[in-house]
């Protein structure tokens, strides 16, 4: 185990920063909120910065913070998005998203069809190339659920991605 | 980690990534702490103004307690005679006592004010 003492917030903040943001834009499909959430929990980071034990953990436990927060705010506005949703027939967190073009638009559509936790946990390990442990840890789901998701989430991918070769 | 040698999943791995590459920092680290910043200001000012409601309600406790010292030396350190009366320190005990010193209409206007300065403080940590 790393010793932390020579962990600064700013460091953190400035390796993490972009894949927090990356990873939040991604579950909430909206850049502003992404952006507000990643601050939040980096402000959730530096309070509690003396309980990062171990610097090469830094990675997942930002990440857990930043899924905590996200899905505090999912939970928080799960009633809003549904009246939101029921009276526009919109998601209201894709209102500010810039559609991207051809094949990445089409990956962003895949994988914007996953559920969030799936898409999550897709993300932190094939994305970001964290073990399934650590996602399971940063997403607070048990190892097998977390495993299955990938697999899940992998697999319509995979489909998505064998359908779109053969067209 | 897992189908590492799949040439579809390379590609989805691929893709996956620029899907998710990382962003250019464009000035959030500074937002975050000026953030922090301003937290950390606002956080000493409640400090610094709950101190010092603290200390004026302890202050004006004071006297009591010089009061009670004196009697006390009066009787003498070693005397038998039954300790004086002690302060209680229920809460309607020091409300009755605040309220005899200072008076009531005075003591609900500082309770307002406390009260009034922990809605505004809350507000502003959660906006800040």
């Amino acid at each position: 185990m790393r010793p932390v003492a020579s962990v600064s917030f700013d460091d953190l903040l400035r390796a993490h920063q972009g894949m927090i943001r990356a990873f939040l834009r991604r579950l909430c499909r909206n850049d502003a909120l992404a952006d507000d959430l990643a601050q939040d929990a980096f402000l959730i980071a530096h309070q509690r910065l003396g309980d990062l034990r171990d610097t090469g953990a830094a990675k997942s436990w930002l990440f857990q913070i930043a899924y905590n927060v996200y899905a505090g705010h999912a939970r928080k506005h799960a009633r809003r998005r549904e009246l939101f949703e029921a009276q526009n027939g919109a998601d209201l967190d894709d209102a500010a998203q810039p559609a991207p073009a051809g094949m990445a638009r089409d990956i962003a559509m895949a994988m914007d069809q996953l559920p969030a936790d799936v898409r999550a946990c897709v993300l932190m390990c094939l994305s970001y190339g964290m073990s399934h442990s650590e996602a399971s840890k940063a997403s607070g789901l048990p190892l097998g659920t977390v495993k299955s998701h990938i697999k899940r989430g992998t697999e319509k991918l995979r489909a998505f991605l064998h359908a779109y070769q053969q067209a | 980690m897992m189908m590492d040698n799949d040439p579809l999943n390379e590609s989805l791995k691929a893709l996956l990534s620029d899907y998710a590459a990382p962003i250019p920092d464009d000035g959030f680290a500074a937002l975050v702490k000026d953030r922090i910043g301003r937290r950390t200001k606002l956080r000493r000012a409640l400090l610094a103004g709950a101190s010092l409601s603290g200390g004026i309600i302890a202050g004006m406790q004071i006297p009591k307690l010089i009061d009670l010292a004196v009697g006390a030396s009066k009787r003498g350190p070693l005397a038998n005679a039954a300790l004086p009366d002690l302060p209680s320190l229920s809460f309607s005990h020091i409300v009755d006592g605040l309220a005899q010193s200072a008076g009531t209409p005075m003591l609900m206007i500082a309770a307002t004010g406390i009260c009034l300065l922990w809605w505004l403080g809350d507000t502003a940590m959660d906006s800040l």
